[in-house]
């Protein structure tokens, strides 16, 4: 599936929101690091993005393909935390598990 | 403008610009998302057609031996070969001019649709298929060159509206994440603000790479500082040969199937996807193959120019330097022709942001200053617009696609039917739309959309045999994602339509709750 | 200033950042094309990439700058300027 970079940059801008304190609103996801673990998490999970987009998509749709993924990913991180917080939040752990399962299946 | 600061200055004609251009832009944006998926929706709206997978070098064989069968003595042969998106190779021809100055030019023949396996005219309803909505996208339907005139201003419109809007907002990264539900304006400016900020690469990419399509149009003027003749320019930029006058001495144009196997092993593989061929059955015949754009970023795909009289290979185009290669890799980022199915529907759905970015921004707009005690005869102009381009144009598409299904396929002028149901409807709604309250006309138009999207997967099940329990059973993929995208799109205007019947309710009961706030809170004032 | 003189400087202002702000733009991108140091098929690539930035970025100071004078001075001015170099240089050989 070609959609790992997406659902990895998912997890990161839900991580990178949980480091914010003003979305990191009780009650909190049941797996959620502290302030300084999510925003160190948020950013790996970055990186391991950027590296599937261009691993999966060569080198030059590699960049067009994590900018528009993340962008969207960002879209519906937004749109879920706007109705349903500590869902879109807590989504973070199965996009990871379901981008990493993909990369091994 | 008013003010003294560069952020004030910035706000105010970032109002204006998205005012002024917004409801065009609106239309650019839906009508340019769509066209994401052209081939698809043209393949949609001829259903009696099946799909054979044909190599190029076949088709192009194969429409070569149809044209030389009815009209051998052309000027110019343009082949658009299928690819795994179209299942149609696409033919313009060019009758050669009366050699007698005086003689009126021959008049242009409307395109061809041939068969690749056969090279027989297609038998499929008469239709414009998603090249409308592509070309509406740009030429506004209006005669040429003023629609793509018109684009092109609204595209530098929104050009300054991002840069301005980028200087206005300054808390880019604080409200990343922000966005509130039920808080009237406060709210508007959430989701213009969410859906500008997480898509603005593609928004500034898109905008900028817009103007650049049409950038021989627009800016011609620095190819007329350096190049005396701009043929010139497109024969060094390019490799288009000016055009050679015939020798009159008949040779038969050779085969053309083994020169486009050969451009593609000079490709390494890559496809071929255009073929010109120029005077053909004459000495000075020429075979110009051109790259398909999937195989790379750059939309200026590479080119091979071969003999049509006996094959030899005879020029390529020019390696590109990084200006040219810069310009044709915009060309290619805005038209997205590399894009595979998980890119295009990224795209797709970017495209659907930028709609939502400019759409909010017309109803901040008014969201803005509907506290006023009475409306003010610009507010309720701007609030009609709105209601016509945000809530009748999504109608005005589906009835487009309606009307593809319930116009009888054989009718005569049917194509023309069609695009006239879509304007039709979208300009005949929003003018009935001004009898209703504005509030009700919001949520009225809002339905009438959805029902119309609704429809489309219920009168293609009726009028086809490709309707969706078919397609499932078959695996008919196209038809499947199509049906499911008009139901999801129905599901979306529905939403909107449930959404605008209920707005008031809320904002009274929160003003009965707690007082009014009466200065605007800093963000408010940031996107003034 | 009367209502009467407001709209005609906007008016001014508004001509001088679309039609000026075209006409700089056009002028300056063609003088890049035209003295890049580069054949000039690219210089002639690279100048039409950045008339749009450049046209962009004319429209919006010329709202930002309080002084129609200024404004006016400096967009119709680069406008001729560039427009009058091009001429004296001819097209490139």
């Amino acid at each position: 599936m070609p959609l790992e970079a997406g659902l990895f940059a998912y997890a990161a801008m839900a991580n990178l929101a949980l480091a914010n304190p003003r979305h990191r609103k009780a009650p909190l996801p049941p797996v959620t690091f502290d302030t300084r673990g999510a925003r160190a998490m948020g950013i790996a999970l970055l990186a391991i993005s950027i590296l599937f987009a261009f691993t999966r998509f060569g080198a030059y749709q590699g960049a067009v393909a994590w900018i528009g993924m993340t962008s969207i990913a960002g879209v519906a991180l937004v749109l879920l935390m706007s109705r349903w917080p500590r869902l879109a939040l807590g989504l973070w752990l199965p996009a990871t598990a379901i981008a990493a399962l993909c990369l091994i299946g | 403008m008013k003010g003294n600061g560069v952020r004030q200055s910035m706000a105010w004609i970032h109002g204006w610009l998205g005012l002024i251009a917004g409801w065009i832009l609106f239309a650019m944006f839906l009508t340019g998302t769509a066209s994401y998926f052209r081939p698809e929706i043209t393949r949609w709206m001829q259903p009696e057609l099946a799909a054979t997978p044909v190599s190029p070098d076949r088709a192009a064989q194969s429409a070569v031996d149809h044209l030389q069968a009815i009209s051998p003595d052309d000027e110019l042969w343009s082949l658009f070969l299928p690819d795994d998106r179209t299942h149609a190779t696409r033919i313009f021809s060019r009758a050669r001019a009366n050699p007698d100055p005086d003689a009126p030019p021959p008049p242009r023949r409307p395109e061809l649709r041939l068969d690749p396996a056969t090279g027989q005219p297609l038998t499929a309803r008469e239709t414009k298929g998603g090249e409308h909505f592509y070309r509406f996208h740009f030429q506004l339907q209006i005669p040429h060159p003023w629609g793509r005139w018109l684009a092109g201003l609204c595209a530098i419109f929104m050009l300054g509206a991002i840069i301005s809007g980028v200087i206005t907002h300054k808390r880019i990264f604080v409200d990343f994440f922000m966005l509130r539900w039920n808080k009237g304006q406060r709210s508007w400016l959430d989701a213009h603000n969410v859906s500008a900020v997480l898509a603005l690469p593609f928004h500034a990419m898109i905008t900028y790479t817009g103007l650049i399509t049409l950038v021989l149009m627009y800016m011609p003027w620095p190819i007329t500082a350096n190049y005396a003749e701009p043929a010139a320019f497109h024969a060094e930029a390019f490799g288009e040969d000016p055009e050679v006058e015939p020798s009159g001495r008949h040779v038969p144009l050779v085969p053309i199937a083994p020169l486009v196997r050969a451009a593609s092993a000079e490709w390494q593989g890559g496809r071929a996807s255009r073929v010109f061929i120029h005077n053909p059955n004459d000495a000075t015949a020429t075979v110009t193959i051109v790259r398909h754009g999937a195989d790379t970023l750059n939309a200026r795909s590479a080119s091979i120019t071969y003999s049509g009289a006996d094959g030899r290979r005879l020029s390529a185009s020019p390696a590109q330097g990084a200006g040219l290669a810069t310009a044709g890799v915009m060309l290619g980022l805005h038209v997205g022709w590399f894009a595979g199915p998980a890119l295009r529907w990224t795209y797709f759905l970017l495209g659907l942001t930028g709609t939502t970015m400019v759409g909010t921004g017309l109803l901040l707009w008014t969201a803005k200053r509907r506290k006023g005690a009475t409306p003010f005869f610009g507010f309720r102009l701007v609030e009609r617009l709105n209601i016509g381009a945000i809530a009748c144009l999504p109608a005005g598409m589906a009835a487009f696609l309606l009307a593809n299904r319930l116009i009888p396929a054989n009718m005569a002028g049917r194509a023309d039917m069609e695009v006239a149901a879509m304007f039709w409807t979208w300009f005949g709604l929003a003018a009935l739309s001004l009898l209703r309250p504005a509030r009700r006309a919001w949520t009225q138009c809002l339905t009438i959309a959805a029902v119309a999207f609704a429809a489309v997967p219920l009168v293609n099940a009726l009028t086809t045999d490709r309707g969706l329990p078919e397609s499932l059973v078959t695996g008919d993929g196209l038809f499947i994602g199509f049906d499911l995208a008009m139901i999801a799109i129905a599901t979306l205007l529905g939403f909107g339509a449930w959404r605008a019947s209920r707005v008031p309710a809320v904002i009274t009961r929160k003003r009965t709750a707690r007082p009014p706030v009466l200065s605007p809170a800093p963000e408010m004032a940031d996107a003034a | 200033m009367t209502g009467r003189a407001v709209r005609t400087h906007m008016v001014a202002r508004c001509a001088t950042a679309l039609v000026g702000g075209y006409a700089a733009a056009a002028g300056i991108a063609s003088l890049i094309a035209r003295l890049l140091p580069v054949p000039r098929v690219e210089a002639t690539a690279w100048g039409m990439i950045l008339s749009f930035l450049i046209y962009a970025c004319f429209g919006l100071w010329a709202f930002h700058q309080p002084r129609l004078s200024v404004v006016a001075a400096v967009i119709w001015g680069s406008a001729a300027l560039s427009i009058a170099a091009l001429f004296l240089l001819g097209v490139r050989a």
